[in-house]
């Protein structure tokens, strides 16, 4: 019930306000039932009740059972993201307590925090002296050591922690906190290289020589090979952002159309789709969120009309826009869709595929084209800032999404086309195909007289969808010039972008989903260019 | 919808397993009760899930009630549909337990022939099965002392006659064909309470839930009236000092219950069908008339030797007449207590510390109204530091309080029309108890 009421406040945000006191929760209660209360606890905090809320919360921080504990930390880690000084007070209070649950939950939390919240680093700083010797288990210590990589200029006993952690190297079975002490150690180098420069000959000579597990020595190597070329790309290369203020503001999201989840809301879907929208915990730093494998590098053999080899060069400036991209998406995704680039479809297999369902979608006209088991949608996005993207900007924030793009014409030629490609995996699928292709097609033919129809993509990709029967035909190959579209306001000078997607074998909800990314990525490609 | 519906007891052991689809495998019920003990120590969610198949699930007397759905079904339902069966359950077999489960399970395979056919819930109601179910209830009376006669010595009536015991509302209702027995009527007024009080000792929310419950064994249908206090009043009044007596925020009625007459003159009508149902349920926030039962003054500190003193001084704020039975008191302690000693005003009160919850509990048998108790505990902690003293958390109280209402809800009469032939039995009951009485330190 309570994931029903999530989905509620998602669309109705001041509803259940004056009633928050009815969330409070009894000692008795069941450990599943109190952390939902708590979640939506932190989404009725407003000015008023922030006080009452947070000292109940306060409250829980002590309970017996160590996940509740944790997410009772946590949620006052979500509610200091807006008020951030009473949530580092008790915080830091807790620290006190010297229990190594609390302190490795409190940690994380500061963790989160100060990425969202540079402002809170000072506070933080302080307070994490002396926390090494209560923490215990491997998020605690991995956040631990993020934190000082990236403020070690500010914690005076930074370099005698970081000693301690790379004496015990040998002993440490973790691969997530040896990963994290390298790069920890390196940027306190960075800043302080008198103090830390034989402790990071020993950490490289251990990881290099004497390490067995290959991705750690492999991060070794690329460090010492990088301090090689020079401080300045060194400098460069690891110290990017430290924060990402866009990500998660409590208040001011914008609210979810209620018909999105309207037709699921009294049947059992929404448990099925795993936790609404939950923020993860234990994820580790904040820049490794993104982290996607990527499969078939042999990809880049196959393409004529792309440039792989300067992707890495000038994917600095596509990895910036695409961590935010993909951090939006990590949380918007629901949980059955993944999506991957193998098997390989080379271009001349794209072409073909292309023409050959273009050609069924013609012939059938109008009728439904159920027999032959493929879905078409048609979508019309506002973002023209797209077009002045480099197309290796475009790829690389495509393929961090998994989403192949085959080709594309030159920077502001007009018209403007992409071709892309993906596969979707549904891990749930009960009546669903588990995978499928999608092909697809990006236009813009940038004729200042059409007048081009917006959709609100997420909201009506459902009726789009269902729509898509009684499109008529289009080849896309013709001139678009005599396609009108109807238009709410018609801007003449804004175009939209087409977006053209061929689905096999068919899978509305996937198809769905697909839409919804590509999009997302799109906006955020144009929304950085601005 | 519903696919099958299975009873299991506590330990696993299938009681009862009705397969209505005829999809799924045999190895259901062991791949539910694997779920669920695999949580250890906790409550397992009402809903879960195994790849496909969805279980609901509830626990009544003991019992594991689960039933197994697909996706598409309302959650809401079903549970609500669980516990219809569940009361029914306990109606026909006149208590709920293992032991009467398995007397009784041809009985429960017709009752679920009845109520859901091929998955699709039929009636939950026992009027109407009354027609249907044919198999009679098997039960074993416990023996008691109250079956023997009723009159006293010399012939004089006891106080027998006028106190029946708790278990003489547990007997099976009859089948339609039996005309015998006696035709009696339990109402039972159970109120719960949510209190947290702050640590600065003042009231940060307070409710009340109650339902008024009606056990009806009478054979044929007549009109009952009940009739509550006068002075009933429903919502917030708008001066502050000048709002009714009784009072409560909010209040639903069984669909059953006729209320033209409750504007006027605070009756309800209905015809009881046999068997228990709940006449009407109502909740209070934040403005009780009485005052709170408990509260607590504690000082906690650290003595010389290291160890950690908590004094704790409970006092009992109900009318000196009354009094609140099996008062057991949760006090938090910090990790790693070792050893506690105690100094308590009275031999019937215990208290022991629980290693596994980290807690110290204070049992009293009986508290009197007006009176308070203390007591003195002193437990040895290896590591205490002033932080510590933090986690001696919210004190969780749990107790039940007979013959009062918080809300000071009565019953002004019970009246049945038309008068019965036989001689009729009205018992009327108040219970209030805790649901969740935290006092913050």
């Amino acid at each position: 019930m309570s994931v029903c009421l999530q989905l509620l406040l998602r669309s109705v945000p001041g509803l259940l306000g004056p009633h928050y006191k009815r969330f409070f929760c009894g000692y008795a209660e069941p450990a599943y039932i109190k952390e939902r209360k708590m979640q939506v606890l932190v989404e009725l905090v407003n000015d008023e009740n922030v006080a009452m809320i947070l000292d109940e919360l306060k409250g829980y921080c002590t309970d017996v059972n160590t996940d509740t504990a944790q997410a009772a930390i946590s949620a006052i880690g979500r509610i200091g993201r807006s008020y951030s000084d009473r949530c580092l007070q008790i915080l830091t209070g807790l620290l006190g307590l010297k229990q190594d649950h609390i302190t490795s939950a409190v940690v994380q939390t500061m963790r989160d925090l100060v990425w969202v919240c540079p402002q809170c680093s000072d506070t933080v700083c302080l307070a994490l002296d002396g926390c090494e010797e209560t923490l215990q288990d491997i998020q605690g210590r991995q956040a631990l050591l993020w934190l000082l990589g990236v403020y070690g200029e500010r914690i005076s006993t930074a370099p005698y922690t970081l000693e301690v952690f790379i004496d015990r190297v040998r002993s440490e079975a973790s691969l997530g906190i040896k990963m994290e002490l390298l790069t920890a150690t390196m940027r306190l180098f960075l800043c302080r290289p008198a103090e830390t420069q034989d402790m990071l000959g020993r950490l490289l000579h251990y990881c290099i020589e004497e390490e067995t597990d290959m991705c750690v020595r492999d991060q070794a190597l690329l460090y010492y090979r990088l301090l090689h070329c020079g401080i300045e790309k060194t400098r460069e290369v690891l110290q990017g952002r430290r924060s990402d203020p866009s990500l998660g503001v409590l208040i001011g999201r914008p609210a979810k159309p209620v018909s999105q989840w309207a037709r699921c809301f009294n049947t059992l879907e929404p448990l099925s789709q795993g936790a609404v929208e939950a923020e993860s915990d234990s994820r580790g730093s904040p820049e490794h969120v993104t982290y996607n494998p990527k499969p078939n590098a042999d990809l880049s053999d196959t393409l004529s009309c792309s440039h792989i080899e300067e992707v890495d060069s000038g994917s600095d400036s596509a990895m910036r826009c695409s961590d935010s991209s993909t951090n939006v998406l990590a949380s918007s995704i629901a949980a059955p869709l993944s999506l991957s680039l193998s098997p390989a479809v080379s271009p001349e297999d794209f072409e073909h595929l292309w023409l050959q369902r273009q050609a069924l979608h013609t012939e059938r006209g109008a009728e439904k084209i159920e027999e032959v088991d493929c879905a078409w949608i048609e979508e019309c996005v506002r973002c023209p800032a797209v077009l002045h993207c480099s197309p290796q900007s475009l790829q690389a924030a495509m393929q961090l999404v998994n989403i192949q793009t085959l080709a594309f014409t030159p920077q502001h030629m007009l018209p403007w086309r992409v071709y892309l490609y993906t596969h979707t995996q549904r891990s749930h699928s009960m009546d669903a195909p588990n995978t499928t292709l999608i092909l697809g097609e990006l236009l813009c033919t940038g004729e200042a007289n059409q007048k081009s129809g917006v959709k609100k993509c997420t909201a009506d990709s459902e009726a789009g969808a269902e729509g898509k029967e009684d499109q008529l035909v289009r080849k896309e190959m013709d001139a678009t010039a005599d396609r009108l579209r109807v238009s709410e306001d018609g801007q003449e000078e804004e175009e939209g972008i087409k977006v053209i997607l061929n689905q096999q074998p068919k899978d509305d909800d996937a198809l769905r989903q697909f839409l919804t990314i590509l999009i997302t990525v799109l906006n955020t490609l144009s929304s950085e260019k601005d | 919808m519903i696919s099958q519906v299975f009873i299991l007891s506590s330990k696993g052991d299938h009681l009862i397993y009705k397969d209505f689809r005829g999809g799924a495998g045999n190895d259901i019920v062991s791949i539910f009760y694997e779920k669920v003990t695999a949580l250890t120590g906790d409550q397992p969610p009402v809903v879960m899930n195994h790849k496909d198949i969805y279980f609901v699930h509830i626990r009544q007397g003991g019992l594991y009630w689960v039933a197994t759905t697909t996706a598409g079904s309302s959650p809401f339902t079903i549970t609500e549909f669980l516990n219809r069966l569940a009361a029914l359950v306990k109606d026909y077999c006149g208590s709920l337990s293992e032991k009467s489960v398995q007397m009784n399970f041809a009985l429960i395979y017709e009752l679920l022939d009845e109520i859901v056919d091929y998955g699709y819930i039929q009636t939950t109601s026992s009027d109407v099965l009354k027609n249907f179910i044919q198999t009679e209830a098997v039960t074993s009376r416990p023996f008691s002392l109250f079956d023997l006669s009723n009159v006293g010595l010399f012939g004089a009536e006891t106080q027998q006659s006028k106190v029946a015991p708790s278990s003489a509302a547990t007997r099976p209702i009859q089948s339609s064909r039996e005309q015998g027995g006696k035709s009696e009527i339990f109402v039972d007024v159970i109120e719960r309470m949510t209190v947290v009080i702050g640590s600065n000792g003042l009231l940060m929310k307070a409710d009340v839930e109650g339902e008024i419950r009606v056990k009806c064994y009478m054979p044929s249908c007549s009109e009952m009236r009940i009739g509550l206090n006068e002075e009933f009043s429903i919502g917030k009044s708008q001066l502050r000092g000048y709002g009714a007596a009784v009072r409560v925020d909010e209040c639903s009625f069984h669909q059953a219950v006729r209320l033209d007459e409750f504007d006027s003159h605070r009756i309800l009508r209905l015809c009881p069908s046999q068997g228990e149902q709940t006449v009407m349920q109502y909740q209070l926030s934040d403005d009780l008339p009485s005052a709170l039962p408990f509260r607590l003054f504690p000082t906690i500190e650290r003595d010389n030797g290291g160890r950690l003193l908590m004094y704790m001084k409970l006092r009992c704020d109900l009318p000196p007449k009354s009094a609140a039975i099996n008062v057991c008191a949760t006090i938090p302690v910090p990790k790693g207590s070792m050893s506690l000693s105690q100094e308590l005003s009275s031999p019937d009160q215990s208290a022991e510390l629980k290693p596994q919850s980290r807690a110290v509990v204070w049992q009293i048998a009986r508290f009197a109204g007006g009176t308070q108790l203390s007591a003195l505990f002193k437990l040895e902690v290896p590591s205490l530091s002033s932080a510590s003293m933090l986690e001696v958390g919210p004190v969780g109280l749990s107790f039940e309080l007979p013959k009062i209402t918080a809300t000071g809800l009565q019953i002004r009469f019970l009246r049945l029309s038309p008068i019965q032939p036989g001689p009729s039995q009205r018992w009327v009951r108040y219970v209030t108890h805790s649901d969740s009485y935290t006092i913050r330190i």
